[in-house]
């Protein structure tokens, strides 16, 4: 059972959540989008796949049943390939080219597929959440706790104290696993 | 988790107590004691060193193995396409709540008919019984905080001891008494605007730089008069800005030039709302890019000068098509790049105005204008400039041309969804004069009893003929949408078909609307299959009813649009459709009747048609065509076709249709203007055609 109700996807349910809202759409729009072209859709095609699982997103999600943090991200993967899958099929009339198609025919490397899947939205959340941080906050936790610098070389470069690093990289951390824990969680 | 309790020992902690002492678990006052720990303890320092991320996240973090971003263009091309749907599909949040749980009267005002919701409140048009006027109410959701309530009413007060012609003037503050559940519902009164939001008017038209000039002064002197009382505003933004209608205006210009040149009478909407909503919130509400300045974005604490960034990009919208900051930059807080001035995307802005828009859109706050006065005094010199009579070598028109690439922008289609949000703004409009307070029937509701039960013929007579409205051809309706402007147009013949279908909503309806009129509207036929309100739309060049798929469309009859002077009329997927005799040939160029039940082209070798679909119907003859020296589409897959040769002569560039190469091939290699078939290049079709036998190479039956 899940019992916090801070969680990205509880607060969507939340209507009024509108921050939350707005950083889901820019996550998940961007996030798939970047995937699906990397799949060899053209723009075009690629533009209307993420459109189409808008639709299906918003017409479900407010039913959607939430279990646990991984459900989400394979809900949404399965409707992502799937949306693919139908694409590549119905191009595939239309003589494209046949790798196209054929990236979506087998399943054999479905599971490195959804992994990559995944990567591709992670790499987003930075982009979302960056702006709600002063930039030495920011600079703190990515040097440290991304780029994976010492904290006091860090502190050193930003001209802040040491507590300040770790307090940065600790709080935007605990963001991550709370926030995003759909795509931060195994 | 439970609240880590302070060790006994005074040494060293565990990772987890590291933690939560970084996260601020722990109480405040022993801060300094741990911050002073960390810095002198080897141990507990390399703790808080390895709190971390996973080693993956942060290489996703990086982009490793992962694809250079793609540009940005697609990206805002991707999010501007969600927004739309999400706005086009996404039902108002306080619709169900909005008729819930509360009385008709608040203080001395009786609430008549729900206008709109959004952001804070719900907002309805009442009665004051007292002063027997028509009022807005705005009522601010029970959902938020009680000390967001007591601000928002605080700045309601504050708001309401000011009186200027170009701010919403509040009438009354007050908060309705806690009933039983304990919770006090906070509100105010409003006037009651006419017009529609600057959002709206941007929508479907270019305004001249002089007019661009005489809205910016009157924005900037309701902000002057608001800053000089201690308000900011915080969320100056063209939806909060509203044109009231000039008295005397009609509703339908002679010309669309007209409606242009007339400057409106700005105000000031929906002050102070905008706390709790964050400068992100744009794309979730309107589907429009933050008008917010960075500062505000950041959370810091804001002055008058967030609204003169916010005014900045308003006018630098109106001036280019575009906002200075494009949305994605914006959200990614890329605010190192400095906006092209607005000469080199509109070379007819005077030099003096576009310098002034683009210093208040700098993102430090101490290099903007300090004042939304001083402003006003720039913009209202500008306009005396602009108002003298041309010099010999001066420009006598400042009209602004977009450059070619920017009329899309401003010109989007009108989604009846945005002008839901034009209601959510405070402003309600009304058609009633003002002092016919009697006259109230809000016969365009759904909740009407009036209306739902169109049957009632006996009972209607019975009625006053302001509520006779069982015949939705009604004049009395007729002439109330009439006079409404085009915005308002289409959101009445929206809701009437939502009343005859019930099972239709009105908000997935979407149409673009130009100054004269409703040009285009689009339907789901899955849903609607009564037309008859549309036909009171009597500019619409384009009429949108197709069903979702082959078999799922409801509308058989389309009489409604005889009169209508349509160029195209889409109808595919409608299975009960069969008879197309009554729609208007005149103008028309485009017609889709795939999937209906059409069976003949009769009737039709009159019209100068360029695009003609009728995949899978039972037509079998294409005779009728042969005069149509127009048609340069024909889609005709799936039909019990055998003859092409009426075709010939025609200048036909594109053709989709089962064809047989022995029988075909001859009639078809004669028309030469042919480039595909079946969307393959003619001599690749043929090719094909020779290796695959004699059954044509298909396309999908659906194109």
């Amino acid at each position: 059972m899940q019992t916090t109700s801070l969680t990205l996807l509880h607060r969507l349910c939340q209507i009024d959540e509108s921050d939350a809202w707005d950083r889901f759409v820019r996550l998940y729009s961007i996030g798939i989008y970047s995937w699906v072209r990397r799949q060899g859709f053209q723009h075009e095609d690629a533009a209307d796949i993420v459109q189409d699982i808008f639709v299906t997103l918003l017409q479900k999600l407010p039913t959607f049943e939430h279990e646990g943090p991984k459900s989400f991200r394979g809900w949404l993967w399965t409707i992502t390939r799937n949306k693919c899958r139908a694409r590549a099929r119905q191009r595939k009339l239309e003589f494209v080219p046949a790798e196209v198609c054929d990236g979506f025919a087998g399943k054999d490397d479905e599971p490195f597929a959804e992994e990559e899947f995944r990567r591709h939205l992670i790499s987003q959340i930075a982009t979302v959440i960056k702006a709600d941080y002063t930039p030495d906050v920011w600079q703190a936790f990515w040097q440290h706790a991304v780029e994976g610098k010492p904290a006091s070389a860090v502190a050193k470069t930003l001209g802040i104290n040491l507590w300040a690093v770790y307090t940065a990289k600790a709080k935007i951390i605990a963001r991550l696993n709370e926030e995003f824990a759909d795509l931060v969680s195994d | 988790m439970s609240l880590i309790e302070e060790p006994i020992r005074d040494s060293c902690y565990s990772k987890a107590e590291i933690r939560a002492m970084l996260l601020g678990h722990l109480a405040p006052q022993d801060v300094q004691r741990h911050e002073h720990h960390l810095s002198v303890c080897p141990r507990c320092a390399s703790l808080a060193e390895s709190i971390g991320l996973d080693s993956g996240i942060a290489s996703c973090f990086l982009g490793e193995d992962l694809p250079p971003p793609v540009s940005e263009n697609d990206l805002e091309d991707v999010l501007a396409r969600v927004c739309r749907i999400e706005q086009a599909s996404r039902k108002p949040v306080t619709k169900s709540w909005s008729h819930l749980d509360l009385p008709e009267q608040l203080g001395p005002y009786h609430l008549k008919e729900f206008l709109g919701s959004g952001g804070m409140g719900v907002v309805y048009r009442a009665e004051d019984t007292v002063l027997n006027r028509l009022v807005a109410i705005k009522v601010i959701k029970t959902g938020a905080d009680a000390e967001t309530r007591a601000q928002l009413l605080n700045e309601a007060r504050a708001l309401a001891a000011v009186r200027h012609e170009n701010v919403v003037t509040v009438y009354f503050v007050g908060e309705q008494p806690a009933d039983d559940d304990g919770v006090a519902t906070p509100y105010f009164a409003m006037e009651l605007l006419e017009g529609q939001t600057l959002r709206d008017y941007m929508t479907s038209s270019r305004p001249s730089v002089e007019w661009i000039i005489q809205v910016g002064r009157q924005i900037a002197a309701g902000l002057a008069v608001v800053h000089d009382a201690g308000i900011v505003h915080r969320d100056i933004k063209p939806g909060n800005i509203w044109l009231e209608k000039l008295k005397g205006e009609t509703s339908q210009p002679a010309s669309p030039r007209s409606s242009h040149d007339a400057i409106p009478q700005v105000k000031l909407l929906d002050f102070g709302l905008a706390h709790q909503v964050s400068g992100l919130s744009g794309i979730r509400r309107a589907g429009t890019p933050a008008y917010v300045a960075p500062e505000q974005i950041r959370g810091a604490d804001v002055d008058a000068r967030a609204d003169i960034f916010s005014l900045g990009c308003v006018l630098y919208e109106l001036c280019t098509g575009q906002l200075p900051y494009p949305e994605l930059k914006r959200l990614g807080a890329r605010w190192d790049l400095t906006p092209p001035p607005i000469r080199t995307l509109n070379s007819d802005v005077p030099t003096q105005l576009a310098t002034l828009i683009e210093k208040m859109v700098i993102v430090d706050p101490a290099a903007r204008p300090a004042s939304a006065r001083m402003i006003q005094f720039e913009l209202t010199n500008l306009a005396t400039a602009s108002n003298e009579p041309p010099t010999v070598t001066g420009q006598s028109d400042l009209t602004v041309e977009f450059p070619a690439s920017a009329p899309q922008k401003t010109r989007l289609p009108v989604l009846s969804a945005s002008l839901l949000l034009a209601a959510i703004a405070i402003a309600a409009i009304s058609l009633l004069n003002s002092n016919s307070a009697t006259d109230f029937h809000s016969d365009d509701h759904p909740a009407s009893p009036q209306q739902t039960a169109p049957s009632m013929t006996v009972l209607a007579i019975q009625l006053p003929p302001a509520t006779l409205s069982s015949d939705v051809l009604d004049d009395a309706w007729r002439e109330k949408v009439l006079s409404k402007p085009p915005q308002l147009q289409l959101n009445e013949v929206l809701q009437r078909l939502a009343l005859l279908n019930p099972k239709f909503d009105w908000l997935q309806g979407s149409g673009w609307v130009e100054p004269y009129g409703v040009i285009r509207i689009t339907l789901d036929a899955d849903t609607i299959s009564d037309l008859r309100p549309v036909q009171v739309l009597d500019n619409l060049r384009v009429v949108r009813c197709r069903g979702s798929a082959p078999g799922t469309g409801t509308l058989s009859d389309v009489t409604p649009l005889s009169t209508l002077p349509l160029e195209e009329l889409h109808c595919r997927n409608n299975p009960h459709l069969r008879d197309l005799s009554s729609v208007p040939l005149k103008h028309l160029n485009f017609l889709d009747a795939s999937f209906t039940a059409l069976e003949t082209l009769e009737g039709f070798s009159e019209a100068r048609l360029t695009q003609l679909k009728i995949t899978g119907t039972k037509v079998s003859d294409l005779s009728p065509l042969r005069t149509m020296k127009t048609l340069r589409r024909l889609n005709c897959v799936g039909c019990p076709i055998s003859d092409f040769t009426p075709l010939i002569g025609l200048p036909l560039r594109q053709l989709h249709a089962d064809v047989q190469a022995d029988r075909d091939q001859a009639v078809l290699r004669s028309i030469k203007t042919l480039e595909t078939i079946n969307q393959i290049p003619i001599a690749e079709f043929w090719k094909k055609l020779a290796e695959t036998g004699s059954s044509s190479p298909s396309t999908e039956l659906d194109d």
